[in-house]
Formats: structure tokens, sequence, C-alpha cells
């Protein structure tokens, strides 16, 4: 046997007890949900499969495991003992791959396979055999879900910043192929969670665990975070023989497939990312900050402005987004070590809702966010490549000076970026000019 | 032969190793010695593989450290190896054997018997001492061709460090391995290795024969009848002066003999000659880099 082999073998052997547990308790969930849901609403319908359940261990354990399956890779002490060893990265990279997700589809499958032999007892009631299908094609991705998980975990170098960076970005992920879908005109894809369902769904679920308190209930909300949920949903109307949404669902299966190849691409750009990062990463960055480009980096100036703009101006929510930004840069640096491009993204992200409240005093209406969105641009771009230009120029002086000085050898291209952003700036602002003009004239 | 060329890596921004080389000859013991801090224990990572030096190459018999037929024949033992809440020796036996297939259980058992080391108990109940033990036991099972260990003597007490010295030095004689270890503990080190490194600012500042580099000094014990000031000695290439009253140490470069032709032209009233020692010539080196005085 080669030793990527016995590594593989060793790693499932060692991983194989949690395993068991999980399939135990996926699979009493699964039998308690699929029991209690076929017996519920028996008039006017045949009653329901509950395979939403599925769903939800699917998106659990492909968040979970790769995380598990990784962690070690976080502890620099760990990486003095596994990096010497006679096995290359890649192969490394692979063995805890596979194996992360042989035990998310042993999990899945046990799952399944329970729900399935529940179901029999009631196929006169149910389209079964559309079952394999949902089971192949919810595997597939979940798969992708586990890769993206693998590669997003991967960027971070240590435990927590992973698990952080895993969570904004599903909610980046999934809310951006909201959006999208939303713009293409498709308010309900099969493959996408709705990014509405997302938002309107928390006052709802805090709601549900407060008020009602049914296990039952609670965990079915669940779903809506699983980005295979309208996926299952359609499942479950094309089984559980509603005749009126059959014919449609299965229209709506075939036509929207396209978006399975969309669901592919991120799944093997994920997992290249998770091969690429594994094998380049620096072994002596473990436990240091996390400062992928993937990381804090992005995510912080992504949900800062994208809190600010899916909320109106003037409120005191801005004041509290901005507080996370700075908390956010806070934990970043691990302290008040704030950089020129954070604190630039700062200043933006307080004059934004300045401007926003002076508008609104302005005009006495509250603007839409698409209105928002087009102020921004309208003012943003000219003080943003303003803004780029300065520091370019500012650079560049100091290169010349550097060079001078015999510290640098070469200058850095600063001079394309002053080109670009100065072209962007005069655009711009002629833009602005010419639609102003063109608003006093009208 | 172990061929370090041109190593250069930074933590952090820092630089830690500028254009360091090399070479370990086959079935020699090298000892690794310099400061806190000096980049011993990185540059162990490199040549282990772990750290993938941002200039320069690690090579084995001609061989790149990165390739997996060369990595059969190392075994890097850091100074703090991992091991989790739950682990047993037998654990860290079961996953070593998979990416060493010919280590044997009855090698591995018979150094955890010499250490008096149960496998099954959980390493996390282990005082520091014995989980370097275990370790040790480990590394010596796998019967590599390369050995490097980081820190070494690190917490074990006097008779576990003459057995591990005993152990290693057997391993050597009838492996014919090649041994790369580091500590601060140099009396130790003197006793079985047979020529050393010195890291300082970041790259090989001294390197040779311990025996070779030992006798290239000298120390004495001088007693003057009147009391005297260490300006007596100005002029000679003295290293290192220890004043205690009447009485001075004085190590200095060149051959002994000579040396003492020179001292005795002091007029002392004693003068006798004894060893230095590898810490000695290690301190000698330290301060006359200005780090101690």
């Amino acid at each position: 046997m080669t030793t990527f082999k016995a590594y593989l073998a060793y790693r499932l052997k060692r991983t194989g007890i949690t395993t068991l547990i999980f399939s135990l308790l996926s699979v009493i969930f699964t039998i308690f949900t699929v029991s209690v849901s076929t017996k519920s609403f028996a008039i006017p319908y045949n009653g329901e499969t509950g395979i939403y359940i599925l769903a939800i261990i699917l998106g659990v354990f492909s968040t979970l495991i790769p995380m598990l399956e990784t962690a070690d890779f976080k502890n620099r002490r760990n990486l003095d003992t596994l990096y010497f060893l006679p096995m290359n990265r890649f192969k490394l990279a692979l063995a805890h791959y596979i194996s992360g997700f042989i035990q998310v589809a042993v999990i899945y499958t046990v799952s399944f396979a329970a729900a399935g032999l529940y179901l029999i007892n009631y196929s006169h009631h149910f389209r079964l055999e559309y079952l394999p299908l949902y089971y192949g094609l919810s595997l597939i991705i979940g798969l992708v879900m586990y890769s993206f998980v693998m590669f997003i975990f991967g960027q971070a170098n240590t435990v927590a910043d992973g698990v952080i960076f895993c969570v904004l970005w599903s909610f980046v992920l999934y809310y951006s192929l909201g959006f999208f879908s939303e713009t293409i005109g498709e308010y309900f894809n099969i493959f996408w969670t709705d990014a509405h369902n997302v938002v309107y769904n928390i006052p709802i679920i805090s709601e549900l665990y407060g008020i009602y308190c049914d296990i039952s209930e609670c965990y079915e909300w669940g779903i809506v975070y699983m980005p295979i949920n309208n996926l299952t949903m359609i499942f479950q109307y094309i089984i559980e023989v509603r005749e009126e949404y059959f014919v449609r669902s299965v229209e709506k299966l075939i036509s929207q497939s396209y978006m399975f190849w969309v669901w592919l691409g991120i799944g093997i750009a994920s997992a290249y990312g998770y091969f690429k990062t594994f094998l380049t990463k620096k072994t002596e960055k473990a436990g240091e900050v996390s400062d992928s480009v993937f990381g804090y980096v992005s995510l912080i100036p992504f949900f800062g402005f994208g809190l600010l703009l899916g909320t109106s101006y003037g409120n005191v929510f801005c004041i509290i987004v901005f507080a996370m930004m700075v908390s956010g840069y806070l934990i970043y640096h691990r302290g008040a070590k704030f950089k020129k491009s954070d604190i630039i993204l700062l200043a933006v992200a307080l004059v934004l809702p300045l401007f926003g409240t002076i508008l609104n005093a302005i005009t006495g209406t509250s603007l839409e966010h698409s209105e928002v969105l087009a102020i921004i641009l309208f003012f943003g771009t000219p003080i943003a490549s303003g803004v780029s230009s300065g520091m370019n120029i500012y650079l560049l002086l100091k290169n010349i000076k550097e060079r001078k000085e015999g510290k640098k050898r070469k200058l850095n291209k600063n001079i394309l970026g002053i080109i670009i952003s100065s072209a962007v700036l005069i655009i711009s602002v002629v833009a602005m000019t010419v639609s102003s003009v063109l608003a006093i004239l009208n | 032969m172990i061929e370090i060329k041109n190593i250069s890596h930074s933590l952090g921004g820092k630089k830690i190793l500028e254009n360091v080389n090399l070479t370990v000859n086959e079935g020699s013991v090298l000892g690794l010695v310099g400061i806190n801090g000096a980049g011993k224990s990185t540059l162990l990572r490199i040549a282990s593989g772990v750290y993938i030096p941002e200039e320069g190459e690690v090579l084995y018999d001609g061989a790149s450290v990165f390739l997996e037929s060369t990595r059969r024949e190392i075994f890097f033992l850091p100074d703090d190896p991992y091991y989790t809440l739950h682990t047993t020796g037998k654990n860290i036996f079961e996953m070593y054997r998979v990416f060493y297939p010919d280590m044997k259980k009855a090698d591995f058992a018979k150094y955890l018997a010499i250490y008096g080391i149960d496998e099954k108990k959980p390493i996390r109940n282990f005082s520091k001492g014995m989980r370097r033990q275990l370790f040790i036991a480990l590394a010596l099972a796998v019967k590599p061709k390369y050995l490097l260990l980081d820190e070494a003597f690190d917490g074990l007490d006097p008779l576990s460090r003459l057995t591990f010295k005993k152990a290693i030095n057997e391993f050597v004689e009838e492996n014919g391995a090649t041994v790369i270890i580091s500590s601060h503990s140099l009396r130790e080190l003197e006793d079985f290795c047979d020529c050393y490194a010195l890291i300082d600012k970041q790259t090989v500042a001294s390197s040779g024969d311990i025996a070779d580099e030992v006798n290239k000094l000298c120390k004495f014990q001088i007693a003057f009848t009147e009391d005297k000031t260490e300006d007596i000695f100005a002029g000679l290439p003295t290293v290192k002066i220890e004043k205690n009253g009447r009485f001075f140490r004085v190590i200095l470069e060149g051959d002994s003999e000579e040396m003492a032709e020179k001292l005795n032209l002091l007029s002392p009233a004693v003068i006798d000659e004894m060893p230095v020692d590898f810490e000695e010539l290690f301190i000698s080196e330290v301060e006359h880099r200005g780090y101690t005085k």
C-alpha cells in the first residue's frame, strides 16, 4: 500500500468513531422528523416526507467536517510533526480532503437511507422514485459546499478566525447569489437560497425559539439558511404527489438546471483554491494574524458597506455598523493598529451615512436602496479615484526618494495607477457636471 | 551528506537567516549552537522541509529535502512535539508507522523500556522530560539515516541525559546516521558531537571540528605575589580574563606552550594550565561578539 493510501486509511480509522456518533445522531433526527411529518397535514394532502431534515444534515456537516478535518493545520506545533513526513503536501491535502468528504457522505447517506426506508411504508403516498435523483444532486452540491468551506477555512491562520470567515463567507456567497438570481429576474431559483429568506426569517426564527419552542418547527425553519433549501422544496413538491405543483416543479427543475453548472464552477474553483493555499501557505503563519485577502481584508469592508447599503441612512443602525467595522479591524489586527487602507475605508463608511442623512434632510423623503447606491456611485467614484490618485502620487514620490537614497532598485508601477485613477476622476467629474447641467436645464 | 546552501529566510518580516551555508558529513554528529533567537530552530525546520526557505536549498546526498524519497530517510524531532488530549505513545507509534513502514514495534518498546514509559498512558499526564523521552524513543525506532533534534536535552534530568547520550552514540555507531542536534547544554553536546556550527547574526558565524577549535584556545590559572590589574595581560591574545583576588583565569588564543612562555615573562607566583571545554569556547565566541560581558 502506498503512503497516501495508508494515511487515508489511517485518517478514516481515526475519525471512525466521530463519524459513527454523527451518523447515529443524524439518523435519530431524520427518523423523528420524517415520522412527525408523515403523520401531519393528513388533509387535504397525503402527508409530507420531512426530507428537509436531510438538507439540514448535509448543510451542517458540509460545514463542520472540513473544519474538524483541517483544524490541526492551524497549529504550528502540529505542522512541525506533519510537514517533515515522507508525503508531499499535495497528497497530505488530498488525503484530508477525501477523508473529510467520505465522512460527510457516510453521515448523509446513512440518514438518507434511514429516511428512504421509513418512507417505503408510505410509498403509495409519495413519488419515491425521485429520491435517488435528489440524493445525487444534493450530494454533489454538498461536495461544493464542503469544498467552499475547505477553501475559506484554509484562508485563516487560527481556528477561531476560520470559523468567523466561514460564517461570514456563507452569507456573502448566498447573499450575492440570491441578489444575482433576483437581478436576472428569477425570484425563486432552485439552486440558491433567496437572499430575502435569510434576512426576513431572522425575526421569525427568534420568535419561534422564544415563544413556540416546538423543536420540529424550529429546525424546519433552519433550512432557510441552507443553500439547498429551494432544491429540497422543489423535490418535496415532486415527491409529495401534489398534482397541482408536480408538473410545474419538474419543468422548473429542468429549466433552471443550468445553474447547477454554476454551483459546479464554484466547487471546482474552491477545491483549486484549497489545494493552492495548502501548497503555498507559509507554515510559519499558523497561529498568526489571518491576513489573507479572502479574510478580514475583504470581509470587513463588504459587511460594513453591505449593511450600510441595506439600511436607511440617518438611522442609529449606521453607528452600530460603523462600530462593528471598527471592532472588526480591532479583532483583525489584535489591537488598535490601523493601516492607511483601514482608515480610508472607515472614513468612507463614516462619510456615507452622514451624506445620506444630509440628502434625506434636504429631500425630506426616505431614499430607496437603489437611489442610495446611485448616489454613492455618483459621488463616491470621484472621491475614491481622487484619493487613489493622491495615494499613488505620494507612493511614487516616496519611491523616487528611496531610489535616490539607494534603498530601492526600481520604481513601483505607480504611474499606471495615477493614469487610471486620474482618468476615472476626470470622467466621473465630467459626467457629474454634465448630468448636473442637464438637470438644471430640465 | 547534508548540504545547506545559501539559505535565507524571514519570519514576520524579520530576517532570521541570511545566506546560510553548512555541510554536515556522513556519520557526523553536529551540535548547532547559538544564543536564544539566533535561528537554530528555524534552520532545523528548513533542513527538515517543514519551512520552505525564501532562498536557497537543502540537499541530502545531493537530493532535495522536498522529495518523498529523501524524506523517508529524515526524522525531525521539534522542541515541543504536538499531541492531543487523548494521544498515547501507542497512537503516536501507529501514526508514524504509516509513514515509516519498516519501523518495528520491538525497537520502540525497547527504548520505552529504557526510560520506563508506559505507551498506553495519555501523553498529557507525562512530565516534560517523559514526553521528551517518548519522542526520542520514537525517533530512534524510526532508524532514520538523518536525525534532526531541536533542543534535545530540554526537560531531561541528568540520568536521562546520560541514557540519551548513550542511546545516540549507539544509534550513530550501529546505523552510521548523521545527526544535527541543537541545544544550550554545551557540556552535553561536547560529549558526543564531533563538529559544531555557531549561528549568529543570521548566519553560520563559525563551524568546524570541536576538538580542533578547542585546541586553538588555551586556559591558565595564574597567581601573583602582588595585587595586579587585568592590564598586565595587555599585548597578549586574550579571549577572556577572570579576576578573583590575586588569582586570574585567562583564556588565550594560540599554542599553549607558546602562551605559557609569554605568561611566565610576567613573573607569576603560580601558573597552571587548565583544559578548555566547548562551553568556554562558545562563551568566549559570543562574548567576543559583544553579547555578554
